[in-house]
């Protein structure tokens, strides 16, 4: 490897950093406003203005003589795109075109014309040399030894070499940035110096020593290169050294062109967030569980009705989980009482009224984390049993497709909901469109965290003798409960409305969901895998195929906090189910909006459709099988 | 017992000294960065450049050993920039030959984290075996960090002069 040109940081310091092997070489930074201003630098003549500058800055007093660093010059041309992060950069190493360098020979090693102690000894001169002198200097041959030689001690300050200096006995000696067989570009300024200075050098025969010291003070990889320099006409008129400068560095493609560094990873703090929330999950994978799959939450689509303090918890923990998309549905705005348990919350949201939940709730989402891609939707969702009358039709309708249109753009639905009843239209409408349902529901030291299945109801599957379900003819919320669900806010108890639940009790139920939807989105049969009947801790006994790269996942985590147990049970669908069920979907997809406006406006009229009302009549079930929006006790 | 294995900072910071008066002498590169307000903060870097062998692209690469406070052990860390500066993925990492570590291993090994001291992605070579193996060559050791170098060679070609320089 070569030697390297470096420019960062510590490059606009006034004083250099103090390294005894590095050559400091002094530059201009010239940066462009604009793209176009970058673009319109006439590149030729830039740098042959820039040559004459230096030129014109050494000529004086020959100060090159006494204080030889002062040849080399390098420049930048910039842009930076700040809001990309994007910097464009162009380097020159002005060298002049004139005079005209021949290579007499091919280039030697250094160890073809010195000694191993002429070498040793080089290199110790070379180490304590002042920093001025080291980039260009002079070495004789005097019995055997090298003596060095700076500029001043054989050049006449006014004009050519001092009297009794024998330039032809000269090993000049250069600083020599090149590792190939051609010299570097201080040679071309180096020689254009010294035959300006002595014109007895143009023509004759220049002894030269590319000194190459590596990171230890080693020399020996430096060159020998006998060259001779002279002037010549161009187009037929004689020039002069300054004339013409060439220097500009090939790009990255080889090409003479600007650089390009792209910085936004390491410099744009909304990038620098995003990636290093996403080093947890990659340490994860790393460390405990190489088969994560880290990409399918990012690109999972998550829909999650509810933002109050199910929605908040279950927000944050998929943020945590690495998933980007998450929409919120909710009609509610933030109260006063809000902030201590919706966790997406402040103060300032309260104010004014309050402000409308489903966006507070994107917003804070991206205040967290402004990658996400959050948005909120306030729209309210109909129930069965709550008649809608004629005022509030339209507005119903275009709610329903709002919603409609959400759950099928996402591609996890999240019941989140304080009610009961408000479940039901997303569990149908997700049902019909084949969506993952994620279900939970709070009492005061009790939830419910479910997933739904949403395949068709296969009774082979489901008999009596199989260990376990399959994931796609899992019951849903409802096919459990064989109930259509009234109106729950005017004659039952509010036991699933979150402001009378032990504080502790969502969070546990939003994080439980998460993992559960995280289990299916790592599982390989997905929204198929299958739920055993019995989970218990022993998941070794479990056969390895109904386990995805987490473990199993149950159906329905039922936990009590008053006893603190939790529960897994697992059920099928139930065919006649006033939610998932054929009949009721049918019926959906022939009748739509109609079919939906009846179910709003009687309760009774689910019971009807799926022949539940005969059930009804039959056994008095209800007690039994219901569970979340009866009093637990 | 903690005590036994774990080193203190007080050690990592003379042993740490200690190894760059060496370093200087064979002009390696490593350099203390001392940090007086917080002692924990002070480390010992040092940057190089290395061309990858296939393409002639250059890259920087800046080694940092920190004292890991949770382990109580060195920890070893690095970065590696393009020639424009710009920061090298754990993946592109991961097929450079300068690094010798069994691919099947890799990312139990090296992993990038946020820098303790720098709070910005590193590359850290993670210490969960260093203290056990820092203990058994303790007592033989006569530099910590000689010793602990020469766990990390392995997995990295350091090209240290670590043979006749620091012994
Ligand atoms: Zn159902």
């Amino acid at each position: 490897m070569g030697a390297v040109f470096e420019v960062d940081g510590t490059s606009f310091n006034k004083e250099p950093e103090d390294d005894q092997l590095y050559t400091n070489v002094k530059g201009t930074l010239m940066n462009k406003n604009t793209m176009e201003e970058f673009k319109s630098i006439e590149k030729a003549t830039f740098l042959s203005v820039v040559g004459k500058e230096i030129w014109a800055r050494i000529q004086e007093k020959n100060i090159w003589i006494n204080k030889p660093s002062s040849l080399l010059h390098f420049v930048i041309i910039s842009f930076a795109d700040l809001k990309k992060f994007n910097y464009y950069y162009w380097f020159g190493f002005p060298s002049p075109m004139q005079p005209t360098v021949y290579m007499k020979d091919k280039s030697l090693s250094i160890a073809a014309i010195f000694s191993p102690k002429q070498i040793a000894e080089l290199a110790q001169i070379y180490k304590c040399l002042d920093r001025e002198q080291k980039c260009f200097f002079a070495v004789t041959k005097e019995n055997d030894t090298i003596c060095v030689k700076t500029l001043s001690s054989i050049l006449d300050l006014k004009k050519g070499p001092l009297n009794n200096i024998d330039l032809s006995s000269m090993y000049f000696v250069f600083n020599d940035p090149s590792n190939v067989d051609n010299p570097g570009w201080p040679l071309r300024m180096y020689l254009a110096v010294l035959t300006d200075h002595c014109p007895s050098l143009l023509e004759a025969d220049i002894k030269v020593i590319g000194l190459r010291c590596n990171a230890t003070g080693n020399i020996e990889s430096s060159r020998y290169f006998l060259v001779t320099a002279a002037m010549e006409d161009v187009k037929n008129k004689p020039c002069t050294v300054s004339d013409f400068w060439v220097g500009w560095e090939k790009n990255g493609k080889g090409s003479f062109g600007p650089r390009v560094a792209k910085m936004s990873a390491s410099l744009d703090p909304v990038i620098l967030a995003d990636t290093a929330s996403d080093l947890n999950i990659k340490l994860m994978k790393w460390r405990l569980a190489p088969d994560i799959n880290v990409d399918v939450m990012k690109s999972t689509k998550c829909l999650l009705l509810g933002a109050g303090t199910l929605g908040c918890h279950v927000a944050r923990d998929l943020l945590a989980w690495g998933f980007r998309h998450i929409t919120f549905i909710d009609n509610g705005k933030v109260s006063y009482s809000n902030p201590t348990r919706q966790v997406l919350y402040n103060f300032q949201d309260c104010l004014n009224g309050g402000r409308d939940k489903a966006e507070a709730a994107a917003d804070s989402l991206r205040n967290i984390l402004p990658t996400a891609v959050s948005k909120g939707i306030t729209a309210h969702i109909p129930m069965p049993g709550h008649p809608i009358g004629a005022s509030l039709k339209e507005e119903t309708i275009s709610n329903i497709q709002l919603i409609t249109k959400a759950i099928a753009d996402h591609d996890v639905i999240f019941l989140l909901l304080d009610t009961r009843e408000a479940r039901w239209l997303p569990t149908l409408i997700a049902a019909h469109y084949g969506k993952i349902v994620i279900n939970a529901a709070l009492g005061f030291d009790s939830y419910l965290v479910m997933r739904h299945g949403i395949g068709d109801f296969n009774p082979d599957e489901t008999s009596v003798s199989s260990t376990w379900i399959p994931g796609g003819s899992l019951g849903c919320y409802f096919c459990n409960d064989v109930t259509a669900p009234g109106n729950s806010m005017k004659d039952r108890t509010l036991d699933q409305q979150c402001t009378v639940t032990r504080p502790g009790v969502a969070a546990i139920a939003g994080a439980l969901a998460v993992e559960i939807l995280v289990g299916l989105l790592q599982h390989p049969l997905r929204v198929n895998a299958p739920a055993v009947y019995n989970l218990n801790s022993d998941t070794e006994d479990i056969p390895p195929e109904f386990q995805g790269v987490l473990g199993p996942i149950p159906h329905t985590i039922r936990g009590f906090l008053h006893s603190y147990q939790t529960v897994t049970p697992t059920c099928a669908k139930f065919k006649q189910c006033i939610a998932c069920s054929e009949v009721v979907i049918n019926k959906y997809m022939q009748e739509n909006i109609e079919f939906l406006l009846e179910v709003f406006n009687s309760g009774n009229y689910l019971e009807e459709v799926t022949g539940l009302h005969e059930l009804h009549l039959a056994a008095e079930m209800t007690d039994i099988l219901t569970f979340s929006d009866e009093d637990e006790e | 017992m903690m005590s036994a294995t774990t080193i203190t900072i007080e050690e990592f910071l003379e042993a740490a000294k200690e190894f760059v008066k060496k370093s200087e002498k064979v002009c390696d590169g490593w350099a203390l960065k001392l940090d007086k307000t917080d002692i924990f903060k002070t480390y010992i870097k040092k940057d190089t450049f290395i061309e990858c062998p296939d393409t002639t692209a250059l890259y920087k690469i800046e080694y940092v050993i920190f004292y890991n406070l949770s382990y109580g052990v060195p920890s070893f860390s690095f970065n590696v920039w393009n020639s424009s500066g710009m920061l090298i993925t754990l993946d592109d990492i991961r097929r450079m030959s300068f690094l010798q570590i069994n691919q099947k291993d890799f990312y139990s090994v090296i992993t990038q984290q946020e820098h303790p001291i720098f709070q910005r992605p590193y590359f850290i070579v993670h210490p969960c075996h260093t203290e056990t193996l820092l203990a058994a060559f303790r007592s033989s050791s006569k530099n910590i960090i000689v010793t602990f170098l020469g766990l990390i060679t392995p997995l990295i070609k350091l090209k240290l002069p670590l043979e006749f320089g620091y012994q």
